[in-house]
C-alpha cells in the first residue's frame, strides 16, 4: 500500500447539492433580463432624451446605477454563484458545507437585489459608483457575503481531495478580497435610515472608491470568472487545462498586481503624481497575467477545435476568452497617461467596459448555463440551432455596441482638445461635441437590443430544455470518492517530500493568508496617499474662501447626489491643456476637501462642473433644470420638474451638518444649531434674486433653490 | 509635525520598490511551479475537473 493510499479510508458515497445550482442558474436568467432591459432603456434615453418623461424614478441618473448594479451584482453575481456551487463541490469531491448557509446565501442575495431595485430609482444612494447602495443594504451584503465565505471555506476544509484545484483558489481570493473592499469602501456615517455620508472626503474618497471600483471589476468580474473558466473549459472540451503551471503563475501574479491598479482611474487628476504612476505601471504589468491566462484557456481547446463548429458551449466559452484578451489588452493601454488623456470621460471607456461585460462575463455565463442546464436537468439542450442563433445575435450586438462607442469616444475626445490656429478651442461649446455623437447612441441602443434579443432566445431555449426534463423526484448527482484524512501540520512536516506543495496548494488557511498578504501589500501602498492628503493641502489657503458648504448648499449637494448627476458630469478638471482651456485652472485637493462623498465622476455626457459656480446667474440654472434645451440648444439632459414642487427637509439639516462635523468638516457648534435658520435665509436671498428676474412661482422650500445654491458654490474653493 | 513630515516626503521611490516587489513575486512563483516534484502533483490536479461523477461512470 502506497503512502497516499494509507492516508485514505474506504470509498464514500455522497450527493452534490444541485438544487442550489439550479436556483442560482434560473435567477441569473431573470436578473440578466432585467439588467439588459434597463441597460437598453438608459441607452435609448441618451439617444432620445424625451424618454426620461420628466419622471424622477426613470431618469437616466437614477436608472444608470440600477443598470450597473443589476448587471454586475444580480446577473454576473448569480452566474458566479451558480458556477462556484457546481464546480467547487465537484473538484473538492464533497457536498457544500451547509445546505442552510447555501439557502441563506441564495435568498439573502436576492433580497439585496430587490432592495437595490427599489431604492436606486427612488434616489436613495451613496453616490459612489458601483457602491451606491445605502448603509442598511451594505450591512446586508456584508452578512450574506460572510455566509457565502463560511460555506465556501467550510466546503474546502471538508474536501475529499488532497490538493485544491486552481479554480477554487480564484474563488477563495474572490471571497476574501471582495469582503475587504466592501467593508473599507462602505464606511460611512448614517444620518437616517436611508441617508449616509462617506467617511472619506475628496482625494481620499477618490482613492478608496477607485481602489474598490477597479477591484470590484478585478475580484467580482474577473477572478471568479477565471475560476469558472479553469473548470468549464476543460469540462466542455474534455481535456485538462493546457498548463497547470501557467494557471498557478496566472493566479499569484494577477492577485498580486490587480489591487495596485486602482489609481489609473484618476490619471491627470489632483491625486499625487507618484500614485498615478504606480497605478499606470501596475496596469501595464497586468498584460502579463491576463494574457497568460487567456492563452492558457484558449490552448486548452487545442486538439478540440472542431467543437467550435459543433458545440455552442465551446463557441461561447472561446469567444468569452477572446473578449477577455481584448479587454485586458485595452485596459492597460487606457491606463497609459497619454492614451488616458484622450479616452477618459469618453465613450471609449464605455466600449471597453461593455466588451468585457457583454463579451467576457456575458458569454462565459451563457456558455456555462448551456453546459449546466442539460446536466442538471438530465436532458438534452432543446435546440442547438437556437443556441447558435443566440451566439451570432449576441456577437453582432456586441460589435454594434462597441464599434459605435469606440467611434463616439474617440470622436468626442478629439473634439474636446482640438484647438484652432489661435490656440483657442475649436469646439468651445460642450454641446457641439455631444450633438455629433448622438446618432452613435442610437446605434449603440440597436446593438444592445440585438444582444437582448439573443438573450431572450436563450431564455426560451433554456425553458424548453427544462420542460423536456424527466419529471422525476428530486434528483441529486451521486458520487463516490475515498475519504482523505487530514493530517496535522506537524505530522505533514515530518514526512512527505512534497510538503511545500501541500502547504501552498493543499492547506486552505495558508493559501488564504498568502492571498490576503498579496492583496494587502498593494492596498496599503495604493491607499498610502490618503495619509498624506491632508498634509498636501496648501497651509496658506484662504480660510474664508474655503469655508465648508452652507446648510443650504449641503442640501443642494444631497439632491445632486440623489439625482445621480455624477453619472453625466465630472467635477475634476484634469492637468491637461484641453481641460484647462475649457474649464479653467486644474482641480486641486482643496476643491473637494469637504466632499463626503467626492463627486469627480467617470464620464462627461455633459460638461465638467468643477468650476461651474458663478459662471451663470441663478435664473440660468433655474431655467436649465426645468428645460435644458431652453438655454442650451441640442442638450440631451433630462428635465427635472419635481425639483420645482418637492421641498427640502429643512428640519433634518442640523442632523446633516452635525454628521459632517463628526467627519471632521470644520463647522462651529453655532453653525450646527442654526443650520435651519441659515439655510432659510440663504434660500430667501436666492429667491429674491430670482423674483427680480421675473420668476414668480418659486418658493424658499423648493429643491431647485438648494440645488442652485450648491451649483453656485462649485469651484469657489482652491484656485480659480 | 507629522503633517509637515508627510508633506515633505518624496514618494517617488514607491513605484520603483513596487516594481521590484512584483518581479520578486513573479520570479518566486515561476521558480515554485517549475520545481521537479511539481509535475506529478499538477498532472493529477489538472485531471480533477475531468473525473466522471458517480452517475456517469
Amino acid at each position: 500500500m502506497s503512502k497516499s493510499d494509507s492516508q485514505m479510508e474506504h470509498m464514500e458515497t455522497f450527493h452534490y447539492d444541485d438544487e442550489i445550482v439550479k436556483r442560482f442558474t434560473l435567477v441569473t436568467l431573470l436578473w440578466g433580463l432585467v439588467a439588459f432591459l434597463v441597460g437598453l432603456y438608459v441607452a435609448l434615453e441618451m439617444a432620445f432624451h424625451q424618454l426620461n418623461f420628466g419622471i424622477s424614478f426613470i431618469t437616466f441618473g437614477r436608472l444608470r446605477p440600477l443598470h450597473t448594479n443589476a448587471a454586475i451584482f444580480a446577473f454576473a453575481g448569480n452566474a458566479i454563484f451558480a458556477g462556484i456551487y457546481y464546480s467547487a463541490q465537484r473538484v473538492l469531491k464533497t457536498r457544500m458545507f451547509s445546505d442552510k448557509l447555501s439557502k441563506f446565501h441564495f435568498w439573502g442575495w436576492q433580497a439585496i437585489i430587490v432592495a437595490a431595485a427599489l431604492t436606486l430609482p427612488l434616489g436613495l444612494t451613496q453616490g459612489k459608483e458601483y457602491a451606491e447602495l445605502e448603509w442598511p443594504i451594505d450591512l446586508m451584503i456584508a452578512v450574506v457575503w460572510v455566509a457565502f465565505g463560511i460555506n465556501l471555506i467550510g466546503t474546502v476544509i471538508q474536501r475529499r481531495v488532497k490538493h485544491i484545484y486552481v479554480a477554487v483558489w480564484f474563488y477563495i481570493a474572490t471571497f476574501v478580497t471582495v469582503a475587504i473592499l466592501h467593508v473599507v469602501n462602505s464606511v460611512s456615517i448614517p444620518v437616517s435610515l436611508f441617508k449616509s455620508y462617506s467617511a472619506y472626503a475628496g482625494v481620499s474618497d477618490a482613492l478608496v472608491q477607485w481602489w474598490y471600483g477597479h477591484n470590484a471589476v478585478a475580484f467580482f468580474l474577473t477572478t471568479p470568472f477565471l475560476g469558472l473558466m479553469y473548470y468549464f473549459i476543460p469540462k466542455a472540451v474534455n481535456r485538462p487545462v493546457y498548463s497547470y503551471r501557467l494557471s498557478v503563475v496566472h493566479f499569484w501574479t494577477l492577485v498580486f498586481i490587480y489591487i495596485w491598479a486602482g489609481p489609473h482611474h484618476l490619471l491627470n487628476s489632483a491625486v499625487p503624481d507618484w500614485a498615478q504612476t504606480v497605478g499606470m505601471a501596475f496596469s501595464v504589468m497586468l498584460w502579463i497575467p491576463s494574457w497568460g491566462g487567456m492563452i492558457n484557456g484558449l490552448l486548452t481547446i487545442r486538439g478540440a477545435w472542431d467543437k467550435l463548429r459543433t458545440d455552442p458551449v465551446v463557441k461561447f466559452l472561446a469567444l468569452a476568452l477572446t473578449f477577455y484578451g481584448m479587454s485586458t489588452f485595452e485596459g492597460p493601454l487606457l491606463s497609459i497617461k497619454s492614451v488616458n488623456e484622450l479616452g477618459h470621460y469618453t465613450d471609449w471607456i464605455i466600449a471597453h467596459v461593455h466588451s468585457g461585460a457583454l463579451g467576457w462575463n456575458g458569454f462565459l455565463s451563457f456558455g456555462m448555463i448551456y453546459f449546466l442546464v442539460p446536466v442538471l436537468w438530465r436532458t438534452e439542450l432543446y435546440s442547438k440551432r437556437l443556441a447558435n442563433l443566440h451566439f451570432w445575435t449576441g456577437t453582432i450586438g456586441i460589435l454594434l455596441y462597441v464599434i459605435s462607442m469606440y467611434t463616439a469616444g474617440i470622436t468626442q475626445g478629439m473634439m474636446w482638445r482640438e484647438v484652432n490656429a489661435e490656440g483657442a478651442l475649436a469646439y468651445p461649446d460642450f454641446v457641439q461635441t455631444v450633438i455629433r455623437i448622438v446618432p452613435l447612441y442610437a446605434i449603440r441602443a440597436l446593438g444592445g437590443a440585438v444582444y437582448l434579443g439573443g438573450f431572450v432566445v436563450m431564455i426560451y431555449n433554456i425553458l424548453k430544455t427544462i420542460q423536456l426534463a424527466p419529471k422525476a423526484e428530486k434528483q441529486e448527482t451521486r458520487d463516490e470518492f475515498p475519504r482523505f484524512v487530514q493530517k496535522s501540520f506537524f505530522s505533514e512536516l515530518s514526512e512527505a517530500k512534497s510538503f511545500s506543495h501541500r502547504m501552498l496548494e493543499g492547506m486552505p488557511m495558508i493559501l488564504t493568508v498568502l492571498a490576503v498578504v498579496a492583496i494587502s501589500i498593494g492596498s496599503v501602498i495604493s491607499l498610502a496617499p490618503m495619509v498624506a492628503t491632508n498634509a498636501m493641502v496648501q497651509p496658506n489657503y484662504d480660510k474664508e474662501l474655503n469655508r465648508p458648504y452652507t446648510p443650504l448648499q449641503l442640501a443642494g449637494r444631497d439632491i445632486y447626489v440623489r439625482e445621480g448627476c455624477y453619472t453625466c458630469h465630472s467635477q475634476m478638471i484634469r492637468k491637461t491643456v484641453g481641460d484647462v482651456l475649457r474649464y479653467g485652472q486644474e482641480s486641486r485637493i482643496e476643491d473637494s476637501m469637504y466632499d463626503h462623498p467626492f463627486q469627480w465622476g467617470s464620464r462627461r455626457i455633459g460638461p465638467d462642473l468643477a468650476r461651474e459656480g458663478k459662471r451663470y446667474n441663478h435664473l440660468w440654472h433655474y431655467r436649465h433644470m426645468k428645460d435644458p434645451r431652453e438655454v442650451v440648444a441640442g442638450s440631451v439632459m433630462p428635465t427635472y420638474p419635481w425639483l420645482y414642487k418637492d421641498k427640502v427637509d429643512f428640519g433634518s439639516l442640523q442632523k446633516r451638518i452635525s454628521a459632517m462635523k463628526t467627519l471632521g468638516v470644520p463647522y462651529s457648534d453655532e453653525e450646527v444649531v442654526n443650520a435651519e435658520t441659515n439655510a432659510r435665509s440663504e434660500a430667501e436671498a436666492i429667491l429674491k434674486d430670482l423674483s427680480a428676474d421675473g420668476v414668480t412661482h418659486a418658493k424658499v422650500e423648493h429643491e431647485i433653490i438648494a440645488l442652485i445654491a450648491y451649483l453656485q458654490k462649485l469651484g469657489q474653493r482652491g484656485g480659480q | 509635525m507629522i503633517r509637515q513630515y508627510l508633506a515633505a516626503l518624496h514618494w517617488t521611490w514607491l513605484p520603483v520598490i513596487s516594481m521590484f516587489l512584483f518581479l520578486a513575486v513573479f520570479l518566486g512563483v515561476c521558480i515554485w511551479v517549475y520545481r521537479k516534484e511539481s509535475t506529478e502533483i499538477y498532472r493529477s490536479l489538472s485531471a480533477l475537473p475531468l473525473q466522471k461523477e458517480g452517475d456517469q461512470r
